[in-house]
C-alpha cells in the first residue's frame, strides 16, 4: 500500500496500532506527508460537515402509498378511454352515404331495374302464345298458322343491306 | 354544432374527394347506356338444307339454344340486321327479308317495343323489358311443317 492510501486509511480509523505507529513515525519526519495528511483531514472534514441532509416530509408508507395511488389511477383512466376505432369504421360512414347516393341516382337515371313489363299484343285472327325458357333465357312468342299463310323465309331481302353493322 | 376550424385537414380533403367521386358516379350513372339490338331471322326444319338457297347454319350456341325449346332438328340463318336504339323513342327499322321486318324502339322504364311486321302489316307487337337478359324470340309456323323465328338480342 502507497503512503497515500496508509494516510487515508489512518484517517479513516482502518489501521491496526502497529501501522497507526508507523504512519505517525512518518509524519513526524517527512513534512509532505504531514502537509497531506492535514489536507486529507480539511477535505474529510468539509464534506462530513456540508453534506446536504434530505429527510422525507412523509413516512416511507405513505410515500409509496401515493406512488401506488397514481399507478392505480392511470390505469383507470387507460381502462376507461374508448379504444381507438378501427381504421376501416372511418370510411363506413361515408362509403355507406356514398352508396346510397349512386343507388338513388341509378335509380332516378332508369337503370335497368323494370321487371315483369313483357306484354304482347297480336292481331285478332292471330293465334299466338308466349312463354318464357329460364333455362335458355329466352321470351317466345309463337304465332300459331296451321295453313303457314305467312313466311318471312321465302324470300330474302333484294333491296338495300344491312341498316346499321 | 360548433364550427371551429378543425387541425386535422385530412379529413376536409376526404370529404371533398368523396363528393368528387360521388359526382363522377352519379354521373356515370345518369349517363344514358347505348342499347343495341340484334334480329336474326333463322329457318326451323327437320330437313336437310335445302339446295339453291343462301342459307348457313345458325351457330351452335343459337342453335343449342333453339333446339333446347323447339322440336326442328336443324335451324338455318337466312338474315340478321343489326342497329343503335336511342332513347328519344325513334323507331329502328330492320328489314329482315321482303315480307319480315322488325321495328323496335326504346320506351321509358327500359322497355323495348318490337313490333313484328308481315306483309306491311303488324302481326305481333310485344313489350320486352330489358332489365333481363333473356333474348326476345318471334316465331310462328312456316310452310311444310317449318317454322319461321326472329332472335332478337338487346346489349
Amino acid at each position: 500500500m502507497n503512503t497515500e492510501l496508509q494516510l487515508q486509511a489512518n484517517l479513516d480509523g482502518e489501521l491496526d496500532a502497529r501501522e497507526v505507529r508507523e504512519i505517525e513515525a512518518l509524519l513526524a519526519r517527512d513534512a509532505q506527508s504531514a502537509a497531506l495528511m492535514q489536507e486529507l483531514k480539511w477535505t474529510k472534514g468539509a464534506i462530513s460537515g456540508n453534506e446536504a441532509e434530505v429527510k422525507l416530509p412523509e413516512t416511507r408508507e405513505f410515500y409509496w402509498g401515493k406512488i401506488e395511488r397514481a399507478i392505480v389511477a392511470e390505469e383507470r383512466k387507460a381502462a376507461a378511454a374508448p379504444a381507438e376505432r378501427a381504421w376501416w369504421l372511418k370510411f363506413l360512414y361515408p362509403a355507406t352515404g356514398l352508396a346510397a347516393v349512386v343507388a338513388v341516382m341509378f335509380v332516378i337515371s332508369g337503370g335497368r331495374t323494370t321487371d315483369g313489363a313483357d306484354t304482347e299484343s297480336v292481331q285478332e285472327d292471330v293465334n299466338a302464345i308466349s312463354f318464357r325458357s329460364e333455362a335458355e333465357a329466352m321470351s317466345v312468342v309463337y304465332v300459331a298458322d296451321e295453313n303457314a299463310t305467312y313466311s318471312p323465309v321465302s324470300q330474302e331481302p333484294t333491296n338495300e343491306p344491312e341498316a346499321d353493322k | 354544432m360548433s364550427l371551429k376550424p378543425t387541425n386535422n385537414p385530412s379529413r376536409w380533403q376526404f370529404l371533398a374527394l368523396l363528393l368528387t367521386s360521388a359526382s363522377v358516379l352519379v354521373g356515370v350513372a345518369s349517363t344514358p347506356v347505348e342499347t343495341r339490338v340484334l334480329a336474326v331471322l333463322v329457318w326451323g326444319t327437320d330437313e336437310a338444307k335445302p339446295t339453291g338457297k343462301n342459307l348457313k347454319e345458325v351457330d351452335t350456341k343459337l342453335r343449342d339454344r333453339l333446339a333446347n325449346v323447339f322440336k326442328w332438328k336443324n335451324y338455318f340463318e337466312v338474315n340478321r340486321q343489326s342497329a343503335s336504339l336511342a332513347a328519344s323513342a325513334k323507331v329502328q327499322c330492320l328489314k329482315l327479308s321482303d315480307d319480315c321486318s322488325v321495328e323496335v324502339k326504346l320506351l321509358p322504364e327500359n322497355v323495348a317495343e318490337v313490333k313484328l311486321m308481315g306483309k306491311g302489316k303488324p302481326i305481333v307487337t310485344r313489350r320486352h323489358s330489358l332489365a333481363k337478359t333473356d333474348a326476345l324470340v318471334l316465331a310462328g309456323d312456316d310452310k311444310n311443317k317449318t317454322a319461321w323465328f326472329v332472335v332478337l338480342n338487346f346489349n
